[in-house]
């Protein structure tokens, strides 16, 4: 009842934030906040609860951004009906990625993954007359001020992890966990592996495409290198991460810390700002692998351990 | 039907190839001994790049200078990251784990090295880099001569090592079999550190050879990353026998399929092999069948 | 008597005070007062970092001369750089970040073309007048936009030079190879030079749009090699035009000429990292002023002297752009965004570039007539200089054709 009532909090408060805060600056960075959170609550879904790494979710988010932009741009339709169908796009296209990939393991996997985003992003800069090669595409409509922008973000980030609770907490959430711990031996207790992987990676791949579609209309531009970047995919890992990589909340959290600070780190200088990417990964993982929110729920079950004499553990 | 043009095809796939080799041979050692893919593989390269231009460009160092310095410099960074960084993540986290920390660091030196050197793509003056030798029409750079020379040689070298020392015959011993090695008094950790150590430097030397023929710039090191991949992959994880054929044979397959395709997808010829491979014979051509 | 020789004294020394008046007047004071700032997007770092350097230096040698000489009714004007490395994420959000300082008051640059249509369309939407300098695609002009005045030629023209050099000296040519790089550029200059080919009767053998920023160039050399052609036509930018030079010289290319499309070909960094392999290669496009006329030949003479290398054109459309701005700030009547715009839109100036004016013509609007002024030229590099080779009337040397690429 207690974390019903903190979730409703929570969620008015996200709201009516738009109310109360008006810069510009501040409501830019929730949006990204918020954008984040939904690409590693979606990657976090694969990687997180299956262990399966992918590197390459940016073939999904890059579908999403230039699939609602050209069709806006062709046939006039609205980017916000366009994100749709570059979500089921997206979900076609992971359909043979997973046929391709999922009877690897491990490192085969996470590297088949990056080969395929690559293999897309060169697809799209060179189909120049649909896509407009290397140059991109530009959006010239109004979409909508900022505010809108918030609440839509707003209402796909909360639906991404409704749904992914949703799932996680069913019969599925289970077999998915008994799939990363040692998939033979969940396959020998029953769990239909592959097709769990494959319903974890067209959901993820659904919702990633999503918030590519909504980068688009954003940003108003969009080329092959800004959406098909491996640094899409690094960004979406980070915040799983830091926030705690197969937790619901986790990529929330990771998002909170890391996009106010990249976007510091941006203002100090542009190169900085992915380098923190690589800095947070790589301290992340040599002392907090299992992320903050993880390593906060276990000291807050163990309140005594302070107490405790060192013993193993 | 002119020949010609084919038979230079396959001659720079052969000569390029071969650099390919070397840049897969660190990886796949690293591979072979400890089942870890090192996403920072491209950078290590990337490092080994500037190594050799910052020599010339500021010190006026040659080449064989330039391997000199990166073989002791190299072997002590790659222990260093191993002791430092992806041994303490292994034991915590796993192969997924040093997947990820090792992204990181890639992502990290690569981004480092712009701050420190910016984005500018540098090169050798061309009037050490454009000479050929032209046999009945197909033309040999010197560069890419040397190059090959170089990479025959590394390999060589490595391969007497790998075969004939003590320290080395424990690396193939743990590659083989991680448990007999330990039964029969092999210092894993020790061996994982040598190998890795060995990787990087084979990585830096790489790039010192690279050097004449390829911009320098701090994103160079994805592009090596992958064909390296490719390479291993190719020839099988864990094999220098595999990784120098295997070089080799990816080099002459993108150069001639280059010729026949629009030149906007030659990236793509490199990964769609890679697919392949792990698809229809994931072990490669010499690896073990161990997925 | 003396009443007739007082009035010749007295002018005699009043001509001879003159001088000696202006003395005490001193020299025009240098500018002082706030700044009037004009916005700039170059790539001050990355992979075409050259380009933007010969922009700064082009643009504050202007500036500095102009402040000396007293500025802009006595305020100095500063020139802002904002870098883009020439990607265009990064041109749109530091344009978008100029427009927001209400202190610029015009903007100017881009550099690439895809750059130049991105900061054309954000000064559309926010109503502040954007001088194209460089940035080619004929898009930019033919869009219809208002506050956007491109003083350099657009694409199209770039090789028409070259089509009259083909006509009327190297008539021997009848098959020609494309090799140009996947961006607004590359498609800009070479689309238009491709239809006209065919509908001239010669023979495309190659045409390849390539990725740009590659690390080897050999096997589409050696596609080009295969096939033998008179004419090898390049769009490229540095350092790929280097590059391509580079390994078509070691591949053994040997076409009877080898033309590129301004951009890479036409710098000085090109002959350094291309070195002789470029001996003998052309190049098409925006020239760098008239060899002959006063102003183009003292801005090569003082930049030389400052810079240590001759001014192409970049420096030239660069140092005649912030001319450009200086006499529309002039003629305006406030320093508001509006008022700069109209009073550019008016200009008719003589600059080193060559005249400016700009004009609506065949779609065109705002876009000086590079065309009918002969502001493109087809150059030739020569003992490691760029020389005008073509048209005769503002040739500087022969052509050397057949080239000599071996």
């Amino acid at each position: 009842m207690r974390k019903l009532a903190l979730a409703l909090l929570a969620t008015a408060l996200l709201v009516i934030y738009p109310l109360l805060v008006s810069n510009r600056f501040f409501l830019h960075l929730s949006i990204m906040v918020l954008l984040y959170a939904l690409l590693g609550m979606s990657w976090n879904l694969l990687g997180g609860y299956t262990g399966q790494i992918s590197f390459g979710h940016a073939a999904f988010f890059g579908t999403g951004a230039y699939t609602s932009t050209i069709l806006l741009l062709r046939f006039g339709i609205s980017p916000w009906l366009g994100m749709f169908a570059g979500a089921v796009l997206a979900l076609l296209l992971s359909l043979p990625l997973g046929w391709l990939t999922f009877r690897l393991r491990g490192p085969y996997f996470a590297l088949s993954t990056l080969a395929f985003a690559e293999i897309v992003r060169v697809i799209v800069f060179n189909w120049d007359a649909l896509t407009g090669g290397g140059d991109g595409l530009n959006i010239l409509s109004d979409l909508g001020g900022i505010v809108r922008f918030y609440y839509i973000i707003l209402a796909l980030a909360i639906a991404a992890f409704l749904v992914i609770r949703a799932f996680v907490r069913a019969r599925w959430g289970y077999f998915l966990n008994a799939i990363r711990e040692d998939e033979d031996a969940a396959e020998a207790l029953g769990v239909p592996a592959t097709r769990m992987k494959v319903i974890a990676l067209v959901v993820s791949a659904f919702f990633v495409a999503l918030g590519g579609s909504f980068f688009a209309s954003y940003q108003l531009y969009i080329n092959p290198d800004l959406v098909y970047e491996s640094q899409i995919s690094i960004q979406m890992i980070v915040v799983t991460i830091v926030g705690g990589i197969g937790t619901l909340e986790g990529p929330a959290v990771g998002a909170l810390i890391i996009v106010p600070l990249s976007e510091y780190f941006r203002s100090l200088s542009p190169v900085a700002n992915p380098l923190i990417y690589g800095l947070f990964i790589v301290v992340f993982m040599l002392f907090l692998p299992e992320g903050i929110v993880s390593a906060v729920r276990r000291l807050l079950t163990r309140p005594t351990a302070h107490l405790q004499t060192s013993t193993s553990r | 039907m002119k020949l010609i043009p084919y038979l230079q095809a396959i001659v720079n796939g052969l000569l390029v190839g071969s650099l390919y080799s070397v840049i897969a041979m660190g990886l796949t050692i690293i591979f072979g001994v400890m089942r870890i893919i090192n996403m920072a593989h491209g950078e290590l390269i990337m490092l080994g790049m500037y190594v050799a231009f910052w020599a010339f460009t500021l010190l006026k160092l040659g080449q064989m200078a330039a391997l000199l310095i990166s073989l002791p410099l190299f072997l002590v960074l790659g222990a260093g990251i191993y002791g430092g960084v992806v041994n303490r993540v292994e034991r915590r986290a796993g192969e997924m784990g040093t997947l990820l920390v090792t992204a990181g660091l890639s992502y990290l030196v690569a981004n480092a090295a712009q701050l420190l050197w910016k984005a500018n793509y540098r090169s050798l003056p061309s009037a050490l880099t454009t000479r050929s030798l032209f046999l009945r029409g197909v033309s040999l750079n010197y560069s890419l001569l040397w190059a090959f020379v170089a990479a025959v040689m590394l390999t060589v070298v490595t391969y007497l090592f790998l075969m004939y020392t003590d320290p080395g015959r424990a690396i193939r011993a743990v590659s083989q079999d991680r448990q007999a090695a330990a039964l029969m008094g092999v210092r894993i950790h020790r061996t994982n550190m040598l190998a890795f150590a060995l990787g990087t430097a084979l990585a830096g030397m790489a790039g010192v050879l690279l050097t004449p023929v390829f911009y320098v710039y701090p994103y160079v090191g994805r592009v090596f990353l992958v064909k390296a991949f490719v390479v291993v992959v190719l020839g099988g994880m864990g094999s220098i026998v595999g990784a120098w054929l295997g070089g080799l044979l990816f080099g002459v397959v993108e150069s001639v399929v280059s010729m026949f395709i629009p030149s906007g997808y030659r990236d793509a010829v490199g990964l769609i092999v890679f697919l392949l491979v792990l698809l229809l014979k994931p072990s490669g051509l010499f690896g073990r069948s161990r997925v | 008597m003396k009443t007739r020789l007082l009035l010749p004294v007295a002018c005699l020394t009043a001509l001879l005070c003159f001088p000696l008046v202006s003395v005490f007047a001193g020299s025009p004071a240098p500018a002082s007062g706030e700044p009037i700032l004009i916005g700039t997007i170059q790539p001050m770092t990355g992979p075409y970092a050259a380009f933007g350097v010969k922009f700064y230096q082009a643009y504050n040698m202007a500036a500095d001369e102009i402040n000396a000489a007293g500025g802009i009714k006595g305020r100095p004007i500063q020139i802002v750089f904002e870098d883009s490395q020439d990607k265009l994420d990064l041109a749109q959000t530091a344009a978008r970040k100029l427009v927001e300082n209400p202190k610029i008051v015009a903007l100017m640059g881009g550099r690439i073309s895809g750059a130049g249509l991105s900061i054309a369309q954000i000064a559309e939407r926010e109503h502040i007048a954007y001088l194209v300098d460089h940035p080619s695609a004929d898009i930019i002009t033919k869009s219809g936009f208002q506050w956007t005045f491109r003083l350099n030629p657009a694409s199209s023209f770039n090789s028409v030079p070259l089509q009259k050099f083909m006509k009327e000296y190297a008539k021997d040519i009848k098959t020609a190879a494309l090799l140009y790089e996947n961006s607004v550029y590359g498609k800009g200059v070479t689309e238009p030079f491709k239809a006209w080919l065919s509908q001239n009767g010669y023979q495309v053998v190659v045409s390849e749009l390539y990725p740009p920023l590659a690390l080897d160039y050999r096997d589409l050399l050696n596609k080009v090699k295969a096939q033998n052609p008179d004419l090898l036509f390049l769009a490229s930018n540095i350092p790929d035009s280097a590059l391509i030079i580079r390994q078509a010289h070691e591949l053994g290319l040997t076409p009877k000429m080898i033309c590129g499309a301004g951009a890479g070909f036409s710098i000085n960094e090109f002959i350094e990292q291309a070195g002789d392999s470029a001996s003998t290669v052309y190049s098409t496009g925006p020239w760098s002023g008239n060899p002959k006329d006063p102003q183009a030949q003292a801005l090569t003479e003082k930049f030389y002297k400052r810079f240590g290398h001759y001014p192409k054109e970049h420096e030239a459309e660069g140092y005649s752009a912030v001319y450009v701005m200086a006499d529309a700030l002039r003629r305006a009547k406030s320093f508001s965004r509006a008022d700069i715009h109209e009073a550019l839109a008016a200009t008719d100036l003589m600059t080193p570039f060559g005249p400016v004016k700009f004009e609506t013509f065949e779609g065109y609007s705002n876009q000086n007539n590079g065309l009918k002024n002969g502001q493109v030229v087809l150059s030739q590099w020569q003992n490691r200089r760029l020389y005008n080779v073509w048209p005769a009337d503002v040739a500087e040397t022969k052509p050397e054709y057949p080239g000599t690429y071996k």
